[in-house]
């Protein structure tokens, strides 16, 4: 309230008492059936089943890619870049685990299919876009059908990948989501010793 | 900078000097080792060392560090005084540069200390300081007073602060820089080249471009389009021309740039030496044998990146030197030979290559073990010593009678051949029987560009680096023979064994062709012919590792990068010419009946649908079909790739049937190949005129039909 020096503001002073009579009067007004009401609905409010808060930490952003038929997510923190549709050069004597080589910024990038890691066959078709992997540099690059979407995923949503997967890949995997995509685990992926080639000379054990 | 940070920078720059002291640490222990006489001189120098690294790693607050160097220095102070060392103190001290340097290590994955060799060590220090007397106060080196190195154990103070010294102006000071930081600067350096090249390609495209505009000038001549044409002309050629200018400017400083930062990776030989002496003294000590290595040319400078591939290749024939090489002390005396064995590292360059040797006194190889184990492994054993002594590169065929700790660890001299391959290297042996034995690895002096020869296979460009191909040729079936179920090329001298690289490399294989190309390939003294499908062309090339994730390749030792920014396996051609020789009989050329199915017909029309019509009909029937838009570039491919048959348009631009024909006819080659015309013109005359021409048959268009021209092919071949 600006105050003025040595002047009363009249009007003001009014409208506060006006106001404080109604406030007075309406506690008059305040029946049970009221204070029930209030309380009811208090209760009902507590009733409901809660919704839980998001975790932080607990929502990752995630990036969805198809890789022979099946739908894959990974971290979008692990993705460093998507190619197009990179020229591949097979490796001799390469398992199918590993697609091929091709060139990133004139340094090679070995180039696997997800697939083996979860002992299935490889799609014979081999072209698609591939995801760059690897956190401060590229490491792999995942040969994919296509890349469809960049999304949020919350942690909670994850159903536990089935027992059989558990024990073919279960460190890859961090859980299935509803519909069924695979949420991979980024650091497992980067660290899995499957995606470290050695190919011998023939011959040669 | 807060706190953390300062920390931080305060580890990184206590981790950095740790790695040099550690070296200087090891190497003047082992000095000592050697000569106990020279404590005098040595020990100072060791205390600085130790109370360098103490003192920084109190900045560092590294604690455990500090106090285990303090008590290092207590433990080495008295032997000052020539008291000399028991073997036992040796050991302890050397546990206990080995544990800093393992700290070290820790501390730079920010990891504990706690639990840490280092840790583990500290009591045993302790006792053995405490096991000596107590060293005489005024021989204990006064933190701080003794000279700039100790200046870090003292807390700074602001006044305490040596004035830097001052330099002559234009006097660089030499900067340290992290191996890394050059290693990205080397990687950029890179990309650059690689762009370098790329811009080559585009200027390419625009030359190609011009030649196009120019052929547009007939089509305008006399029309509104002739001046613009003209002006579109000037201008291709002004931006060709500053194209040009600038790719010029950016190559010279992009090279140099490339060959400034290669410079600042050098190093001196010696120092990719670094832990090799210690190494050989690890080994030797757990043998009760006693070495002495030494290096010769440790002042070549030599790439880093080489010398720190060398390294494990290094340590390991160091190693079995020590081991396999050397004999006990008995043995030797009783050979005359002196009790300490004597391990020589060497290097000098050869052109552009650098070859690098380890050496030793000992007892040399035993072939016949080595055949007897080949042998033993269903194996042909070699006549030849040389051969014979090149069998320890087998997998499984060491010379040790026993596995020895050393030798464990279930690798071979295998592996260091294929750590040398991979480096686009050689490794051989020799060796006097009671003398001592010789590797000698030969290496190229820059891993980054090679000039490689590129061959197509089954449609996949491969590189092989030029200087391991000793000739180009054109096989035909004279210089082909079958040995013992095996395929050789004959030379005069000798049979090369000879495979396809398509069957050496599980690449899929093209159909044979009358006369192959094929690479000769040599690798030491071993040759072997590979047929390939094409050679296209010799040129520079980038090299690329293959990554840290593929550790070894078949047949395959690094990328290069080509002009036009794709890339190319750059194959190794000593596991090459090993793989040939095993081979099977293969056949190179076209069977009889491959060759009556396979007949090759060079089709010219200048419409294209007229040609793909023609070359379907002509493929389905069997036929090989080169398709060329005009004469002119027929008579190019039939001078290129020879026909059995040619069939022709009569109406072509550049070169038409009829003079496609004459040369043909005039040709001592293809004179006797048969011509077909195909045309629209069917008046007698032009008839008369393409069989004077020397056409084997005339085809007219509007009474064209598949079986017509098929059913005059068959007739003529």
């Amino acid at each position: 309230m600006p105050k003025r020096e040595g002047v009363i503001d009249w009007e003001q002073a009014r409208a506060r008492l006006e106001e404080l009579q109604r406030a007075a009067d309406a506690r008059e007004s305040f029946t049970d059936e009221a204070a029930h009401a209030q309380l009811d609905a208090r209760a009902r409010a507590l009733a409901r089943p809660a919704e839980l808060p998001v975790l932080p930490g607990s929502q990752r952003e995630v990036v969805r890619f198809r890789a022979a038929g099946q739908l894959y997510a990974l971290e979008s923190r692990f993705i460093l870049e998507v190619l197009r549709a990179p020229e591949l050069t097979p490796l001799p004597g390469a398992p199918p685990l590993l697609r091929g080589l091709t060139l990133l910024r004139g340094e090679v990038l070995p180039v696997v299919e997800l697939a083996p890691l979860f002992g299935r066959p490889v799609a014979t078709q081999a072209s698609g876009p591939v995801v760059v992997v690897g956190t401060t540099r590229p490491e792999l690059g995942l040969r994919t059908d296509e890349v469809t979407e960049v999304a949020v995923l919350t942690g909670t949503e994850l159903l536990p990948a089935p027992p059989s997967l558990e024990e073919e890949a279960g460190a890859l995997v961090a859980g299935v989501s509803p519909d069924g995509t695979l949420v991979l685990e980024g650091e497992a992926l980067l660290g899995d010793s499957r995606l470290v080639f050695e190919l011998s000379e023939e011959g040669v054990a | 900078m807060d706190r953390d940070r300062l920390a931080q920078a305060l580890l990184d720059s206590f981790l950095e000097e740790l790695e040099g002291h550690v070296v200087s640490l090891n190497r003047d222990l082992l000095a000592l080792e050697q000569a106990p006489a020279r404590a005098r001189e040595l020990i100072p120098g060791l205390l600085r060392t130790l109370h360098s690294v103490k003192g920084a790693s109190r900045a560092a607050s590294a604690s455990r560090v500090e106090t285990a160097c303090h008590r290092l220095e207590e433990v080495l102070e008295p032997l000052i005084h020539g008291r000399a060392a028991s073997p036992d103190l040796f050991e302890l001290c050397f546990a206990t540069v080995d544990a800093l340097d393992d700290a070290g290590r820790r501390l730079a994955s920010r990891q504990d200390l706690s639990g840490s060799p280092l840790e583990a060590l500290l009591p045993q220090l302790e006792k053995a300081a405490q096991g000596t007397p107590p060293p005489a106060p005024e021989h204990r080196p006064e933190p701080g007073r003794s000279g700039p190195a100790h200046k870090a154990s003292e807390p700074p103070s602001p006044a305490d602060v040596e004035l830097p010294v001052p330099v002559a102006p234009g006097e660089a000071l030499p900067v340290r820089v992290s191996g890394q930081k050059l290693d990205a600067l080397l990687g950029r350096s890179g990309e650059l080249r690689v762009a370098m090249l790329r811009l080559e390609g585009h200027a390419e495209s625009l030359e190609s471009l011009r030649d196009d505009v120019t052929g547009l000038r007939a089509a305008v001549r006399g029309t509104a389009s002739e001046a613009t044409l003209r002006r579109v002309e000037l201008e291709l050629a002004r931006v060709a021309r500053v194209l040009a200018q600038d790719r010029r400017a950016l190559f010279q400083s992009s090279t140099g740039l490339d060959d400034e930062v290669r410079r600042a990776r050098m190093l001196p030989f010696e120092e990719g030496c670094t832990g090799l002496e210690r190494a050989a003294r690890d080994v030797a000590h757990g043998l009760g044998r006693r070495v002495r290595m030494e290096v010769h040319g440790g002042g070549l400078d030599l790439d880093r990146s080489l010398l720190q591939s060398l390294r494990e290749p290094l340590l390991h024939l160091v190693r079995n030197a020590v081991a396999h090489g050397l004999e006990a002390p008995d043995e030797r005396v009783r050979h005359g030979k002196a009790e300490e064995g004597r391990v020589v590292l060497s290097a000098r360059l050869r052109g552009n290559r650098v070859e690098v040797a380890v050496e030793d006194d000992g007892r040399g190889l035993d072939l016949e073990a080595l055949r007897e184990r080949a042998r033993a492994r269903g194996m042909e054993a070699p006549e030849d010593d040389a051969d014979a002594a090149r069998l320890v590169f087998l997998p499984g065929l060491s010379t040790a009678p026993k596995v020895t700790a050393v030798s464990g660890r279930g690798v071979g001299l295998d592996v260091v051949r294929a750590q040398v391959e991979a480096l686009r290297g050689n490794v051989e042996v020799t060796f006097k029987a009671g003398q001592g034995t010789r590797f000698i690895l030969d290496v190229p002096l820059t891993l980054s560009t090679l000039r490689v020869l590129l061959v197509d296979v089954g449609g996949q460009i491969l590189a092989l680096a030029s200087e391991g191909v000793d000739r180009l040729l054109r096989l035909s079936p004279s210089d082909v023979r079958e040995v013992e179920g095996r395929m050789s090329w004959v030379t005069p001298d000798a049979l090369v064994p000879l495979a396809s690289l398509a069957s050496v490399l599980d690449l899929p294989s093209s159909p044979p062709r009358a006369r192959p190309s094929a690479v000769v390939l040599s690798a030491g003294t071993a040759q072997a012919a590979l047929v390939v499908d094409e050679v296209i062309a010799e040129q520079e090339v980038l090299v690329r590792s293959l990554g840290s994730r593929v550790k070894r390749a078949r047949h395959v030792s690094a990328a290069a990068v080509l002009p036009d920014g794709r890339m190319a396996l750059l194959l190794n051609p000593a596991s090459l010419v090993r793989a040939a020789g095993g081979r099977p009989s293969a056949h190179f050329f076209p069977t009889p009946k491959e060759q009556a199915v396979r007949r090759r017909v060079v089709l010219a029309d200048d419409s294209p649908t007229t040609r793909m019509l023609e070359q379907s009909i002509l493929e389905g029937a069997g036929y090989d079909v080169t398709a060329c838009a005009d004469g002119a570039e027929a008579w190019e491919r039939l001078q290129a790739g020879g026909a059995d048959a040619l069939v022709l348009d009569v109406e072509m631009p550049r070169m038409d049937g009829i003079s496609v024909t004459e040369a043909v006819r005039a040709s001592p080659r293809f004179g006797r190949v048969p011509v077909v015309l195909v045309t629209s013109r069917e008046k007698p005359e032009d008839k008369a005129r393409g069989l004077n021409a020397g056409a084997s048959a005339y085809i007219v268009k509007s009474a064209f039909d598949p079986t017509s021209l098929l059913e005059t092919l068959r007739r003529l071949l």
